[in-house]
C-alpha cells in the first residue's frame, strides 16, 4: 500500500509531429484510494497509467510510488499489477497458472504460491475454474482472473485499464460492484482508466478529467459533476450531456433566448448556459421568466423515466437542442409545444470564449423585470 | 385464424442456409479432373519405378506385366542412396531448428525492439528476398570457400541458418500479435527473454509450423546450391544424387524413378500425417 505521486508529466511521442500525449501533469493518489481517470479517446488517460506502470518512458516528470521514484525502473520492479482492457491472460496456461504466474516470477515458494492462488481464487469464485483455459472461459469470468493476476501477489498499487469495456452491460455493472467490493477489502492505491463517466462516477473516490493530454480538473465525483471548472467538464459529465444554451450577460442580466435571469456577479458579455437535464420540469401551467416553451423532437422512454428531446421555441442563433428528463407518464408527441421549467439553482454560468466557469457572486434567480435587457 | 406453435420442428426452409456442403458440388466436377491431370506425373513415376527398361519406354505407360521390386534394391546397393538420406535428414534438419530459432529471435526483435537502424535494416532484409538465389550463387560460393566449407556439408547448412523469408515471416507474426500480453508478463516481472521464451513460444506454434514445413520442403527439394556446393557421391544430397541417373548419352528411367519415389517417401509421408497442418501453414502464410 503507498501513495502514487505524479509530478510534471510530460509524454512526447517523437515523430514528425511530435505528438504530446501528457502535458504538466500533477497529482497526488492517496494511500488506499481509488482515483478514476476519465475523459474521451486520446485525451491521454492510459498514458498516465502505462507511464505509471513502466510501460512507456516518461519524457519529462518523476513518479514516485510509496515515496520510491519509479520512473527509470522496469515494470516488473514497480511492484504494481495492471488489468488490461483486452485482459491479457496467457492462452496457454490454466486459470490457476495465469494466477500463479507473477509469484513464479518472483520466485515465490510453491507452498505460499498454492495458498496464495488459493486463496485470490476464493475471493472472486474461481476455485471452480482453476484447471479451465481463458478460452472456456465467459467474459466476465476472464475479467475476475485478471483481477485475481494482479490482486495476487498483492501490490503496492493497482492499475486498471478499462477492465470492463468488455462486457455487456448487465455485467458490467455486476462487474463495477465487484471491483469496488475488491478495492474496499485489499484497499490499494488504485488508479482507473476508463471513458465511461458511470463507471469513473461510481468507482471513484477522486475522478480525473483529462482532454488533450492535460488534467481538466480533478475531486470527488459529486463536486466536479456538480461544480465543473469548465465547459468541457460540464459537457463530458452526465448522461444525457449537459443542455448549453448560447446566452448574453448585460449589468447582471443573463438572457439566454426567453429566459431572462439574474446573474450576480456576471461580467457583461457572451455565456453559455449549462443546463442539466434533471434541473429542468415540465411545467403546464409556468409562464415566468423561468419557464420555457419547447417543441418536442421525440421521447425516449426508459421505463423508470422519459428522456424528452425538444428545440427552444424562440432560440437565439445556435441554440442546441434540449433534453430532459421527465416522470414515465409524460409522454408528449413529436411537435408538440410543452412548457419546462428550470430550476434556477441548477445553473451554470460559462465565458463563451474562454469556456471557463463564470463564479457567480450568489445564486441564479428568476428576473423579477427590475432590470431592463438592452 | 390459429397462431402458429411456439414450440416445434423448424420448417425445412430454415435449415437451408445452414444445410451443409454435399456432395457433388458444381466444384467437384472442375477440382476432380485437376486433381487426376496433378496426379498424372506421381502415377506415371510409380508406374515407372516398377517395370523394366523396356515397359518404361512404352507411351502412352501401361501399368507393368510384373512389379520389378528390384529395381529399390538396385537404387540402393548401386549407390550411395543412404549416405544420401542422412545427408539430407542431416542438412534439413540442423537447417530448420536453426531457422525456427534464429528467425523467431530476429522476428521479435524486428517486430518490437526499437534501435537505431532497425527500419533500414529492415528493408535490407526484405530486398534481399527480392533478389534471385542465381544472383548471389557465386558471391555466397566464393564466402563459403574462404570458410573451406566446399564439398562439405557444413556448405549446404551455414549460408541457410536463417532466412531472410523466416525472419520476414516471424516479424509479421509478432507484429500482429497485441503487445498486452508482453506487457502484463512485463508487469508480471518477466524479464524479456522470460516473456519471449514463457508467453511468447508457446503461442508461436502455427507460425513456426509453417516455417518448419517450407523450410524442411526448400532444403530438401534444394538442386541448385548442393549441385554447385558438392562433389564428392558421398557428401552429396538427396536431390543432387538423384541426377547421377541420368547420364549424357542414357538414362535408366526405372532406377531413376524408383530413386525419386524414394527420396520422396518421407514427404509423402510427412505430408499424409500432417495434411491438415500442412495446408493450413501454407494458406496462413499468405504464400504458395
Amino acid at each position: 500500500m503507498a501513495p502514487i505521486v505524479l509530478e510534471g508529466l510530460r509524454k512526447v511521442y517523437p515523430g514528425k509531429q511530435n505528438v504530446v500525449a501528457l502535458e504538466g501533469l500533477d497529482l497526488t493518489v492517496e494511500d488506499g484510494e481509488l482515483v478514476a481517470f476519465v475523459g474521451p479517446s486520446g485525451c491521454g488517460k492510459s498514458t498516465v497509467l502505462r507511464c505509471v506502470a513502466g510501460l512507456e518512458k516518461l519524457t519529462a516528470g518523476r513518479v514516485l510510488i510509496g515515496g520510491k521514484e519509479v520512473q527509470e525502473l522496469p515494470p516488473g520492479k514497480r511492484d504494481i499489477a495492471m488489468v488490461f482492457q483486452s485482459y491479457a491472460l496467457y492462452p496457454h496456461l490454466t486459470v490457476y497458472k495465469n494466477l500463479a504466474f507473477p509469484l513464479k516470477e518472483r520466485h515465490v515458494p510453491r507452498a505460499r504460491l498454492d495458498a496464495e492462488v488459493r486463496r485470490v481464487a476464493e475471493m472472486l469464485e474461481l476455485t471452480q475454474l482453476l484447471r479451465r483455459r481463458p478460452g472456456q472461459l465467459s467474459g466476465g469470468q476472464r475479467q475476475r482472473v485478471a483481477m485475481g493476476r494482479a490482486l495476487v501477489r498483492e501490490p503496492r498499487a493497482f492499475l486498471l485499464d478499462e477492465p470492463l469495456s468488455n462486457l455487456d452491460a448487465k455485467l458490467r455493472t455486476q462487474m463495477r460492484l465487484e471491483i469496488a467490493e475488491v478495492h474496499r477489502r485489499s484497499g490499494i492505491t488504485s488508479i482507473y482508466v476508463t471513458h465511461d463517466q458511470v463507471e469513473a462516477m461510481t468507482l471513484g473516490q477522486r475522478i480525473v478529467v483529462m482532454r488533450d493530454g492535460r488534467l481538466q480538473q480533478a475531486g470527488p465525483p459529486a463536486q466536479v459533476y456538480e461544480n465543473p471548472i469548465n465547459l468541457f467538464v460540464a459537457g463530458f459529465l452526465g448522461t444525457p450531456s449537459m443542455n448549453m444554451v448560447p446566452g448574453r450577460v448585460i449589468r447582471g442580466v443573463l438572457s439566454a433566448g426567453p429566459l431572462r435571469l439574474v446573474a450576480p456577479g456576471a461580467p457583461d458579455g457572451d455565456v453559455i448556459l449549462g443546463i442539466r437535464p434533471e434541473a429542468l420540469s415540465p411545467d403546464h401551467q409556468g409562464n415566468d421568466r423561468l419557464t420555457l416553451s419547447v417543441t418536442v423532437s421525440h421521447v425516449e422512454a426508459l421505463g423508470n423515466e422519459n428522456l424528452v428531446h425538444a428545440r427552444i421555441r424562440d432560440t437565439l442563433e445556435g441554440a442546441k437542442p434540449l433534453v430532459f428528463r421527465s416522470p414515465p407518464r409524460f409522454t408528449p408527441r413529436s411537435d408538440e409545444v410543452v412548457r419546462v421549467r428550470v430550476d434556477p439553482t441548477q445553473l451554470l454560468v460559462f465565458d463563451q470564449k474562454t469556456e471557463a466557469r463564470v463564479i457567480l457572486a450568489g445564486p441564479v434567480a428568476a428576473d423579477d423585470d427590475r432590470h431592463t435587457v438592452a | 385464424m390459429s397462431a402458429a406453435p411456439l414450440v416445434g420442428p423448424l420448417p425445412e426452409e430454415d435449415f437451408a442456409g445452414r444445410r451443409a456442403r454435399r456432395w457433388p458440388s458444381p466444384w467437384h466436377f472442375l477440382l476432380m479432373p485437376l486433381s487426376l491431370l496433378m496426379l498424372t506425373p506421381l502415377v506415371w513415376m510409380l508406374i515407372t519405378a516398377v517395370s523394366t527398361p523396356d515397359e518404361a519406354r512404352q507411351f502412352p505407360p501401361a501399368l507393368p506385366k510384373s512389379i520389378q521390386w528390384s529395381n529399390f534394391a538396385d537404387v540402393w546397393t548401386g549407390s550411395p542412396f543412404g549416405h544420401w538420406l542422412i545427408n539430407t535428414a542431416i542438412v534439413s534438419t540442423v537447417v530448420v531448428m536453426s531457422n525456427l530459432v534464429l528467425c523467431s529471435l530476429a522476428g521479435y526483435a524486428f517486430a518490437r525492439v526499437r534501435f537505431r537502424g532497425s527500419g533500414l535494416a529492415f528493408m535490407l532484409l526484405l530486398t534481399t528476398l527480392m533478389v534471385p538465389f542465381q544472383v548471389v550463387l557465386i558471391p555466397t560460393l566464393l564466402i563459403v570457400k574462404s570458410f573451406g566449407l566446399i564439398d562439405h556439408l557444413g556448405a549446404l547448412i551455414v549460408p541457410n541458418l536463417v532466412t531472410a523469408f523466416g525472419v520476414f515471416m516471424m516479424r509479421q507474426f509478432f507484429v500482429a500479435l497485441p503487445p498486452d500480453l508482453e506487457e502484463a508478463a512485463r508487469i508480471d516481472g518477466a524479464s524479456r527473454l522470460g516473456v519471449f521464451l514463457k508467453i511468447l513460444v508457446p503461442l508461436m506454434g502455427p507460425p513456426l509450423a509453417t516455417l518448419a514445413i517450407l523450410t524442411f520442403l526448400s532444403i530438401w527439394n534444394d538442386f541448385l546450391w548442393p549441385l554447385v556446393a558438392i562433389q564428392s557421391p558421398e557428401n552429396m544430397t538427396m536431390q543432387l544424387g538423384l541426377s547421377t541417373f541420368q547420364g549424357a548419352h542414357q538414362t535408366d528411367w526405372t532406377l531413376l524413378m524408383a530413386a525419386t519415389l524414394m527420396s520422396q517417401l518421407p514427404v509423402i509421408v510427412l505430408f499424409l500425417a500432417g495434411q491438415r497442418v500442412f495446408v493450413r501453414s501454407i494458406a496462413s502464410s499468405g504464400i504458395k
